[in-house]
């Protein structure tokens, strides 16, 4: 027990030590060098703005969440889908491999402007973006855990005569598991950013709004603040991501990717 | 011994080619005859990567041969050669999210063939696991896990086990153990065994011949009957007739 205790702190000491030094010399920093609060506010005015100001953030913020959370949703959707189509087929596979790559290629963020122009100023544009720039990694990686098998189990499977159903379900799918959560972890991050991203080229509620409008006003309170809270989101949403990760992957018997 | 319809595995001058991007077509197997009879035990001895196990496979219909005939109890379609043949890898390949039970189970559920708990109970005791049945793979020591792989491909009932280095990765006492295991239940279950090993040792107690293996492209330089008294492992090991046959069997295996 007081070794487990020992270890957590031996982890997770000097990164919070290094946070608490940059939080210490920026505030140190701007109070040294009367630095104005619209060039760069302290991070106690930051933090002091936003409780403040709490309930207009969150608003913001729960748009934002919904947002991300449900382009998350929708990437998984098309990322899986499109795992599982390219395992059952080996066609299939060799057409979409190549796009799926060239649509990596394409700065994602560019058809922001064309996603409002599509769907609007409202939650669907938001959506698709989130779902745009999070689904390809999704969709490389959960396809990569459908083949991280061991490929005697494989002869094994067939060896008892399994259909393909059998072998992606029983074999396949569990397997997949670490891999898939491992990129639901790098989609949760991406979430919020194409939400955001998505917010900036047009929206009228939502946390990339609020970073637009508070930056065209100079008032950088209330973007720090508009910071603050997004990376707030990203950190749940990779949290919670990440704590669904070990529960599952954990009870199956198997090991997370990422520690 | 020419083979004979009454043969549990027949192979016939088999051949394996595998295609390589720069030198065409590689020889992997160049023509294996072997013959078994039901219930006979025979060790395939042979240096690392020689084709042993691509040999195995054809035996099991998992890969195709490009030249010569197989029969599995007299059937010749690899597609039904499942029926007949359960087989084990090095890597017990153990599915992680399934207790002891639900992989000794797996081939019956594959094939959708009833499971009588009776039957699951006294293999899991017949493979020494009585205890464990709840167990996940990632509870148990490396010799449980090569035991429950074991009570997987005894489950079915298949008259013919293919065993590839099955033991390779465990500790000395307990792959001797579990050498003595399935050589006694294979006699007691009356199972045609074919095991592909690269320890001498362990093909001379193991096989009633012993066929020992070429370099690539495999073939069969010699085979030998081993006709003796094989109980346990280390008084078989200390005998001065197994060190004889030990011997032999290196000399062949060395022999350019």
């Amino acid at each position: 027990m007081k070794n487990r205790i020992l270890e957590k702190a031996r982890r997770h000491l000097p990164p919070a030590a290094l946070g608490v030094a940059v939080l210490l010399a920026w505030e140190i920093g701007v109070r040294a060098f009367h630095i104005p609060d619209y060039v760069l506010p302290r991070p106690t005015a930051v933090v002091v703005y936003a409780l403040h100001n709490f309930s207009d953030f969150l608003g913001h913020f729960w748009i934002t969440s919904v947002e991300s959370t449900l382009g998350l949703v929708l990437g998984i959707a098309i990322g899986v889908t499109l795992a599982i189509a390219s395992v059952m087929s080996e066609a299939t596979a060799r057409a979409i491999v190549p796009w799926a790559i060239a649509a990596k290629t394409v700065p994602i963020v560019a058809i922001a402007p064309l996603l409002i122009l599509w769907f609007g100023y409202g939650l669907a544009s938001k959506v698709v973006m989130a779902a745009a720039i999070c689904f390809f990694p999704i969709f490389v990686t959960t396809l990569k855990g459908f083949h991280s098998f061991n490929e005697d189990a494989w002869y094994l499977f067939r060896s008892y005569g399994a259909s393909k159903w059998q072998l992606l379900t029983k074999l396949q799918v569990p397997h997949c598991l670490p891999y898939f959560f491992a990129s639901l972890r790098v989609g949760a991050t991406l979430a919020v950013i194409g939400a955001i991203v998505a917010e900036l080229a047009g929206a009228k509620k939502g946390l990339g709004f609020l970073v637009l409008y508070s930056s065209m006003r100079v008032d950088t309170l209330q973007l720090f603040g508009a910071i603050l809270f997004s990376s707030v989101l990203g950190f749940l949403l990779y949290g919670l991501v990440a704590g669904l990760d070990k529960l599952v992957v954990t009870r199956m018997g198997m090991e997370t990717l990422h520690e | 011994m020419p083979p004979s319809p009454s043969h549990a595995i027949v192979a016939e001058n088999v051949s394996k080619e595998f295609p390589h991007p720069e030198r065409g077509l590689l020889p992997a197997i160049a023509g294996i005859d072997l013959g078994l009879r039901p219930g006979e035990h025979v060790a395939l001895i042979g240096p690392s990567g020689c084709g042993k196990s691509t040999f195995l496979k054809i035996l099991a219909g998992l890969i195709r041969p490009s030249a010569g005939r197989v029969a599995i109890q007299g059937e010749e379609n690899p597609q039904r050669f499942q029926e007949s043949c359960a087989l084990m890898f090095q890597d017990p390949c153990l599915l992680p999210w399934r207790d002891v039970v639900g992989n000794v189970l797996l081939p019956l559920e594959i094939k959708g063939k009833p499971c009588d708990p009776a039957r699951v109970a006294s293999i899991i005791d017949m493979v020494g696991l009585h205890g464990f049945e709840k167990n996940r793979p990632r509870q148990l020591s490396g010799g449980m896990r090569s035991r429950v792989a074991l009570a997987r491909a005894l489950i079915d009932s298949t008259p013919i086990l293919l065993l590839d280095e099955p033991f390779g990765s465990l500790d000395e006492v307990t792959r001797w153990r579990l050498n003595e295991e399935v050589r006694n239940l294979c006699r007691r279950l009356e199972r045609t065994l074919i095991v592909v090993t690269h320890a001498v040792e362990e093909a001379c107690y193991l096989g009633d011949s012993i066929y020992v293996l070429s370099g690539r492209p495999t073939h069969i330089k010699k085979t030998l009957a081993n006709p003796l008294e094989r109980e346990g492992s280390r008084k078989f090991l200390e005998s001065v007739e197994s060190m004889q046959l030990i011997s032999l069997v290196r000399d062949v295996l060395y022999e350019e």
